[in-house]
């Protein structure tokens, strides 16, 4: 069972990598969206400093979106999708490895990029720490909510925009929670460790609940 | 009376919310029945076009507006 | 005889019973509204609670206690008819999630804008990041989403699933977001919106609320069996029953 998912997830990644230009332009977006806020609301120093975790997680936020809307959409249009429906292995752990692999090649850079972020927005080291933290807890989240999204609107049209109605409301706790540890974490960052942990609880309920609704909104698409 | 309306210096805020419930609610009444209406038209002319041929055109006209009374 | 649950989902059965109901679900709610709003306009004091008093305006309270409440009930209602929907495999239940949402979008928009104007006399202000407030509009996101979705799909029944699902997978969400609205800050939690006691409430106010709250959800069933209707001729247009319903002469 568990050798599918390791097939599902290799063929996804060298898949992703081969067309790496889809991967960057996920990532460019994020780096753009949060240069943009310091020039439209100035570059004061505590400004910057209060609004950072915000910026960040939004942008992470819309960042992922849009990766998601590629999940799918390839293995739908050229037919495999139908097949891996069809393979005997349970679908939800299908799901489960194309949105491992979809983490690794959008979500993950992510995170590595975020002491860079930091800096642009005069974050403490500890507060980097923590944002790479939150961000690496919280990203997958985001894949996992997300992949239902990206199922249920398969060849609708205007798919990207309806995706961002449905996906983005459901993405508020990790907000909250994600740009809330970075918050806290500029006086101590043991105060970090409740939201962390908050987190940490959304991705094991995402991880166990999200491919299973994934699996089920697949198998409605493609009746 | 002007009393009533003026709600002890707070009819803006009074009137406001309950204007636009009564807006609100009104509307989607409205643009149920026409929608329904409309739908009826429809389904009747649909009809009468497949029994052109057939005798009673006449009657197939007659059992719309019966039909949109009967709300 | 024996009440059969099923015998009324069937559209062609249901059709008829719904053109029979909704004329009284409309003489109740005139009824119930008009002693609401007489009761609350003309039965109730000048003033809501003791010391610190909130004067007039605090009327809105008939229509956005009703409304709110509504806006949430019928959430549930359309995830229930959604995943039954979902579970047998009936058609009709897909309709009445269907027809249920529009009805609870609008009440959540009402909520939201009679808020905005209860808020600015009691609060100084029309919005508030209020948890309240924000998990309205999160579920008024929610209803759009829903509606956004099956209106994007052209196949019917995958439309019917694929909303039901959304639906669902809101409902599990919305508990968890309305939560972190609640407290984002894990280790202590705010609101403004005053802890409710409905015991505490004066007995004018509390019995012209309930009407009105009956009232709405008079209307409520109202027009959902009315854009029931609706759907139901329009996705059964083909069908024998609905030629004859037209034209009961049998023309053809």
């Amino acid at each position: 069972m568990w050798s599918a998912f390791w097939c599902i997830l290799q063929r996804d990644l060298r898949l992703g990598l081969r067309r790496r230009t889809e991967v960057l332009t996920a990532l460019a977006f994020f780096m753009i969206v949060v240069s943009l806020f310091p020039l439209g609301i100035g570059t004061e120093r505590q400004t910057l400093q209060i609004l950072g975790p915000g910026v960040v997680w939004v942008a992470a936020l819309l960042a992922s979106m849009l990766a998601l809307e590629r999940l799918f959409a390839a293995d739908y249009e050229d037919g495999t999708l139908e097949q891996l429906v069809l393979t005997p292995q349970p679908l939800s752990l299908l799901v489960l490895a194309k949105v491992a692999a979809h983490w690794l090649l959008t979500g993950l850079p992510l995170v590595l990029i975020a002491p860079l972020v930091g800096m642009q927005y005069h974050l403490t080291p500890t507060q980097i720490v923590i944002m790479m933290l939150a961000l690496g807890l919280g990203t997958p989240v985001l894949g996992l909510i997300g992949s239902i999204g990206a199922a249920l609107t398969l060849g609708v049209r205007g798919g990207g925009i309806l995706l961002s109605l449905l996906i983005l409301p459901l993405y508020i706790p990790v907000l909250v929670y994600g740009a809330g540890a970075i918050e806290v974490s500029r006086i101590a960052s043991t105060d970090a460790q409740p939201y962390l942990l908050l987190l940490a609880a959304f991705l094991l309920t995402a991880l166990t609940l999200a491919p299973l609704a994934g699996a089920a909104a697949l198998k409605i698409a493609l009746e | 009376m002007s009393a009533f309306f003026a709600q002890g210096g707070y009819g803006f805020f009074v009137w406001s919310a309950y204007g636009m419930a009564a807006i609100v609610l009104i509307a989607e009444v409205m643009q149920l029945r026409a929608r329904q209406r409309a739908l009826l038209a429809r389904l009747a002319r649909l009809q009468r076009l497949a029994g052109t041929a057939s005798t009673d055109t006449q009657g197939t006209l007659g059992a719309a507006p019966g039909q949109r009374q009967a709300k | 005889m024996a009440l059969n649950p099923f015998k009324f989902a069937a559209p062609a059965v249901f059709y008829p019973l719904a053109n029979r109901l909704i004329p009284w679900f409309w003489t109740l709610t005139g009824i119930l509204l008009a002693l609401g709003l007489y009761w609350g306009f003309f039965q109730t004091p000048d003033q809501l609670g003791g010391n610190n008093a909130q004067k007039e305006y605090y009327r809105i309270i008939f229509v956005h206690v009703p409304a709110a409440w509504m806006s949430m009930w019928l959430y549930v209602i359309m995830v229930f008819w959604a995943a039954v929907g979902l579970v047998f495999n009936t058609r009709l239940s897909f309709m009445m999630a269907n027809a249920v949402a529009p009805t609870g979008a609008i009440f959540t928009f009402l909520a939201l804008w009679t808020g905005a104007f209860w808020g600015r006399p009691s609060w100084g202000t029309y919005w508030d990041w209020d948890p309240r407030l924000t998990s309205e509009l999160v579920l008024f996101f929610l209803y759009l989403g829903y509606l956004a979705l099956h209106a994007a799909i052209d196949d019917q029944r995958r439309a019917d699933r694929a909303a039901a699902l959304l639906a669902i997978v809101g409902l599990v969400i919305v508990p968890v977001i309305y939560w972190s609205i609640n407290c984002p800050d894990p280790t202590q939690c705010a609101s403004l919106h005053q802890r409710s006691n409905l015991t505490r409430i004066e007995g004018n106010i509390l019995f012209a609320m309930l009407t009105m709250t009956l009232a709405f959800w008079m209307y409520s069933f109202a027009t959902s069996l009315m854009r029931l209707r609706t759907l139901i001729l329009e996705r059964e247009a083909e069908a024998s029953w609905v030629q004859e319903l037209l034209n009961p002469r049998g023309g053809r």
